[in-house]
């Protein structure tokens, strides 16, 4: 049903009311015979130029939506030579009122220059200039995709919002199947590591009762290492050295410069090149504090542990089955660097300048919009203000102490580079244009505030005022924090002109927050 | 369809990603996060968001992942956004082995294949993947409705008329992924005439086939959206011809790889212009001028400077509440214009000189009336006389000769002529370029031409159409490329009556009517080309017309860049048939 030619939409020609009556038509324009409908179509669009303004096109449209009843208002669709005429339920398109309708896009006046149209979807009146895309429809106007759907006009709202029309961004997780996969290969894993780590254990337990045994003996370095070496032996069974040829980890045929060793845990044969670390000699004592969580035992037994000066010899394979998860988890319960904990207040700090910008604007916006003469405006707008400033020279200051922290590596390095750069930016957007304002309406404002806040004490506040005081002093008192640390550390280098500074902001903070305590009273915490 | 819209979903997505099973005690400490890149997303990122952005996100460590000598930060949550090749697959296993932080989010910008993906999972015995995933961006986005590869032609190829095997396969995910991020499942169309377009139209036919549950499970479009692929070879003389737009001369004279324009080889520049960032996503002078002419450019610069010293008045006089509230709203964007300025000065500048100092509005006017005149006297004494210039390069000599001759080829004494003096000006290198280029395409565009005259009425057509979108240009822009035919197709809502072929043969192109249009060019898109597209994408925005295109190709290609992949290709035979 969509062999209709799919640039003639909506009705385009007077003479299509007499689809089916008639095959020969007759052009409107210079009377030629053409023989058929589409035929004259393209016949009015080479030739006379007609397109969808042409006003004959108006009046046919118009004349079908106001009819509403038109026994042919799907003259629209031209595809109809063989299959039939598609009959669309008009109910749902709207009925133009004489010289009232307006576009529903563009608001005009709808008359017969402009058009007026119905959106074959939504049935809302259109000009023709904003009812012109194509969409298929069933015969009671709604989006069908199938072969039942056919090509009628359509307004561009409901052309725009065609399922999948404004589609993007297609992504697909693929984390399930990453961890199906995971789970069976780490269960072996699992299984491995577990017996590595009982053989560890002995093996260590064993070294350690060996030395306890011998620790008051003379000839204890000639007793232990033989009796060690039975011990390593009878913990796994240690492949033939004679058939291993090459490394078992890094396949590299051995030879004078390439010695076998066996790896304590798992007995495999393998190198102990620098380049490639198959395997290595690691102190007891080092193994022990890498694994504190294993049962050692009798350890206190032992009286000078720290003597205990035994060696393992492990591979990679197995010190990564053992040692490489609790490295991970140790390194995670590391300490914080300084820059980054750093970063969480500036973080916070940033996070309370920008809850605030909000309301500077719409003080200004209240104030520009009302009477700028109104005075308590133009004090609330020049105290948030002023906050907003005492927020971003915090800001500043904590951004230049990140910037002159020293680092321990390059990638520290890099993030103190990164937070600079952030910090900059941000203090340019926000501080700069407020700074620039000019202190016409900077009376300082503390004292009328007072008076205020202790008019409003006896007031019963809202519960949302009461959580906006709440949320105030919550950023006050981590400002006064902030600044107190701050305080101490100029004290302490003696930068005196800046600790003076800081101390009449410490003022200004402790005064609001004694402000809003007394605004809050009761409802305070 | 705007790609930048794309852009930024793929990298809000990445950069603000929630997954469930995050180790919790990471985020506690700290919201710092850090970004591991390839070479291939490295490009993605750069060509479509800021370093200003990324801080936003709280990325405030960037690297490349085959660093091996990165730091470990353990407290650090790592986003991986990879390119699912070889290499970076193995760099990967390489930092699994070993997690230099405490949390990995891997991301691809393609289909991963199994295989890949079980080897990664092997080795996490560590657990600290939490979450991987496919996103679709494999391709740059060069403007906000054009896209390209960035695939040389010498990778590409094997010879003119073969794919290399993994130039192909390139190509053809890499074209997958635009599909896929725009969410389309097309019908696909191609160059009757091209061997290699039809290739990669069954090609990728197949790969949506076999994926269409998976990936392609689109709702489905009344009219479905149509790719449309097309040979460099088809229009050859488009990327031949000086370009006279704003993104394109900067392309052609300066170059600009990965948004960013290297100044510093411009005598007496200023250091902090050495290197700038140009974008039509964040600079708006250069989105409104990016497609005008040298002569409205330098029109809009001038107004913009003056617009500046009106907008620094407005920063000296703040009195009233009203003043406050403009400055507010435009001390951001003022801030913005004076960095701008110097940087767009300095651009024009540096085209100025490379156009006055090569020649190129004598060769250029030369270049026009060659490519849209019939084979005339006039031109071709003007042709003798710039040949013979003693101060031109005689890169462009070249070049003219190369216009001339798929042009006007058939007139052989004259070509005959044009050799001849060729031989005195250009040096043997360039002579069998000449001869290559005549030989690949001298015959193919006779073949084409003369058919086509001789059906006076659809050369008629043409020419009207022509007509319609050019009656505005000047001399130097009279040469329209061939792609206007296919868009003013589109625009009359109907499938190109010539010149593309549909693959699937069920569909009747007469009742076909796309409404969404992929436009891939084999070989390298010319910027000329992405200012047709992008003028009819305007039109579109402006009357709500009923088709969108967006473009690309295996590349963005310059005038010189083009002969010399004439050359990169170690010839064949042109005719195998």
């Amino acid at each position: 049903m969509t062999e209709g030619d799919g640039r003639l939409l909506g009705s385009e020609s007077p003479i299509n009311e007499n689809v089916g009556h008639s095959q020969v038509v007759t052009c409107p324009v210079c009377g030629k015979e053409v023989k058929s409908l589409r035929k004259l179509n393209a016949h009015l669009d080479n030739v006379h130029g007609f397109n969808d303004k042409h006003a004959s096109d108006v009046e046919s449209s118009r004349e079908s939506s106001v009819v509403g009843l038109n026994t042919h208002p799907q003259d629209t669709t031209l595809g109809s030579n063989n299959k039939g005429k598609i009959k669309m339920k008009t109910a749902h398109w709207k009925k133009p009122v004489d010289g009232k309708s307006v576009c529903f896009e563009c608001g005009h006046k709808l008359n017969a220059r402009n058009g007026l149209i119905n959106c074959r979807k939504c049935g809302e009146l259109f000009c023709l200039n904003h009812c012109k895309n194509a969409i298929k429809l069933n015969e009671s106007g709604e989006y069908d995709t199938t072969t039942n759907g056919i090509w009628f006009k359509c307004c561009n709202t409901c052309y725009t919002s065609r399922e999948g029309y404004n589609d993007f961004g297609l992504s697909k997780d693929v984390t399930s199947a990453f961890k199906r996969i995971r789970n069976t290969k780490n269960e072996d894993g699992e299984l491995i590591s577990l017996q590595l780590e009982n053989r560890l254990l002995r093996l260590i337990n064993g070294i350690i009762k060996i030395n306890v045994r011998h620790q008051y003996s003379i000839l204890s370095a000639l007793r232990i290492k033989p009796e060690i070496s039975n011990l390593e032996r009878s913990i796994v069974e240690w492949k033939d050295d004679q058939v291993a040829l090459k490394c078992d980890i890094c396949s590299q045929p051995f030879g004078l410069l390439m010695r076998k060793h066996h790896c304590r845990l798992c007995g495999l044969v393998v190198c102990d090149r620098e380049t490639s670390r198959c395997s290595s000699e690691i102190p007891v004592l080092n193994l022990m504090s890498a694994a504190p969580d294993l049962a050692f035992e009798n350890v206190e037994s032992l009286k000078a542990i720290s003597q205990l000066s035994a060696d393992i010899r492990a591979c990679s394979s197995c010190l990564r089955y053992v040692f490489a998860h609790r490295k991970l988890q140790f390194n995670k319960t590391l300490q914080l660097p300084e820059i980054l904990k750093q970063y969480e207040n500036l973080h916070n700090l940033e996070m309370i300048v920008v809850n605030l910008l909000p309301r500077f604007k719409k003080a200004l916006e209240t104030l520009h919009d009302n009477h700028p003469s109104e005075k308590n405006a133009v004090h609330n707008l020049a105290h948030l203000r002023r906050k907003l400033l005492q927020n971003l020279a915090l800001y500043d200051k904590l951004s230049k102490r990140i910037v002159q922290l020293e680092v321990k590596s390059e990638a520290e390095n890099k993030v103190q580079r990164s937070i600079a750069l952030h910090a900059s930016a941000f203090i340019e957007e926000k501080m700069l244009p407020l700074k620039k304002i000019p202190e016409v309406l900077n009376p300082t404002t503390d004292k009328v505030e007072v008076t205020k806040s202790s008019d409003l004490l006896f007031n019963n506040l809202t519960i949302a005022e009461v959580k906006k005081y709440r949320e105030e002093l919550m950023v006050l008192r981590e400002q006064k924090y902030l600044v107190e640390n701050m305080l101490n550390s100029a004290a302490k280098e003696r930068r005196f002109e800046e600790a003076i500074s800081l101390k009449s902001n410490l003022l200004e903070i402790d005064m609001n927050i004694n402000d809003l305590e007394t605004k809050l009273g009761d409802e305070g915490f | 369809m705007n790609l930048f819209t794309v852009g930024d979903f793929y990298i809000n997505r990445i950069a603000n990603f929630q997954s469930k099973s995050s180790d919790t005690s990471i985020q506690e400490k700290s919201r710092v996060k850090a970004l591991l890149l390839d070479n291939d997303t490295l490009s993605t990122i750069s060509m479509c968001t800021t370093q200003t952005e990324l801080l936003k996100h709280e990325i405030y460590l960037v690297d490349k992942l085959e660093n091996i000598h990165r730091d470990p930060m353990p407290h650090l949550k790592c986003l991986c956004y990879l390119k699912p090749t070889e290499d970076s697959i193995q760099n990967l296993l390489h930092e699994l082995q070993d997690p230099k932080y405490g949390e990995y989010q891997i991301f691809f910008n393609n289909q991963v294949s199994k295989s890949q993906l079980e080897r990664l999972a092997e080795r996490d015995d560590l657990e600290v993947v939490t979450h991987v995933e496919e996103v679709f961006q494999d391709y740059l986005i060069v403007n906000e409705d054009v896209f390209a590869l960035e695939i040389p032609l010498y990778n590409l190829l094997q010879n003119q008329l073969v794919w290399d095997p993994k130039g192909l396969q390139e190509t053809t995910s890499g074209l997958m992924s635009l599909l896929l991020s725009l969410k389309l499942n097309p019908t696909i169309s191609y160059d009757p005439n091209s061997k290699l377009c039809q290739k990669l139209a069954k090609d990728l036919e197949y790969e949506v086939k076999t994926n269409e549950r998976q990936l392609f499970d689109f709702p489905v479009r009344d009219s479905n959206p149509l790719l449309v692929l097309l040979d460099r070879k088809s229009d050859p003389l488009t990327p031949l011809l000086q370009p006279w737009t704003y993104q394109s001369m900067i392309n052609e004279y300066i170059g600009i790889k990965r948004n960013l324009v290297d100044l510093s080889s411009v005598p007496n520049i200023d250091p902090d212009l050495k290197q700038v960032v140009l974008s039509s996503k964040q600079d708006k002078f250069f989105k409104d001028t990016m497609y005008m002419n040298f002569g409205d450019l330098a029109d809009k610069v001038k107004n913009y400077v003056t617009q500046y010293k009106t907008k620094a008045n407005i920063t000296k006089q703040i009195n009233t509440i009203e003043d406050i509230k403009e400055f507010i709203e435009k001390f951001p964007e003022f801030k913005k214009l004076s960095g701008n300025i110097s940087k767009h000065m300095a651009i024009v500048s540096e085209l100025d000189r490379q156009l006055q100092f090569k020649n190129i509005w004598e060769v250029s006017e030369l270049e026009q009336n060659l490519s849209s005149h019939d084979d005339n006297n006039d031109d071709f004494a003007e042709l003798k006389r710039i040949l013979s210039l003693p101060n031109l390069e005689s890169y462009y000599k070249l070049k003219l000769a190369c216009i001339f001759v798929l042009r006007h080829g058939r007139n052989e004494s004259r070509v005959t002529e044009l050799e001849n003096l060729l031989r005195e000006q250009c040096d043997p290198t360039q002579i069998s370029l000449f001869f290559q280029f005549k030989q690949r395409y001298g015959n193919a565009f006779k073949k084409q031409k003369v058919p086509q005259d001789s059906d006076l009425i659809s050369g008629l057509t043409k020419k009207f159409n022509r007509l319609g979108s050019t009656a505005a240009e000047n001399v130097f822009m009279q040469h329209v490329p061939e792609l206007t035919t296919l868009l003013n197709d589109l625009d009359k809502n109907k499938f190109p009556q010539e010149g593309v072929k549909l693959l699937n043969q069920n569909i009747d192109p007469k009742t076909y009517m796309p409404q969404d249009v992929v436009i891939f060019i084999v070989g390298g898109l010319t910027i000329e080309e992405a200012r047709a597209v992008h003028q009819f994408n305007e039109k579109y925005s402006q009357n709500k017309g009923n088709c969108r295109v967006i473009i690309g190709g295996t590349s963005i290609i310059t005038t010189e860049q083009f002969l010399t992949d004439v050359s990169a290709i170690k010839d064949k035979p042109v005719d195998l048939l």
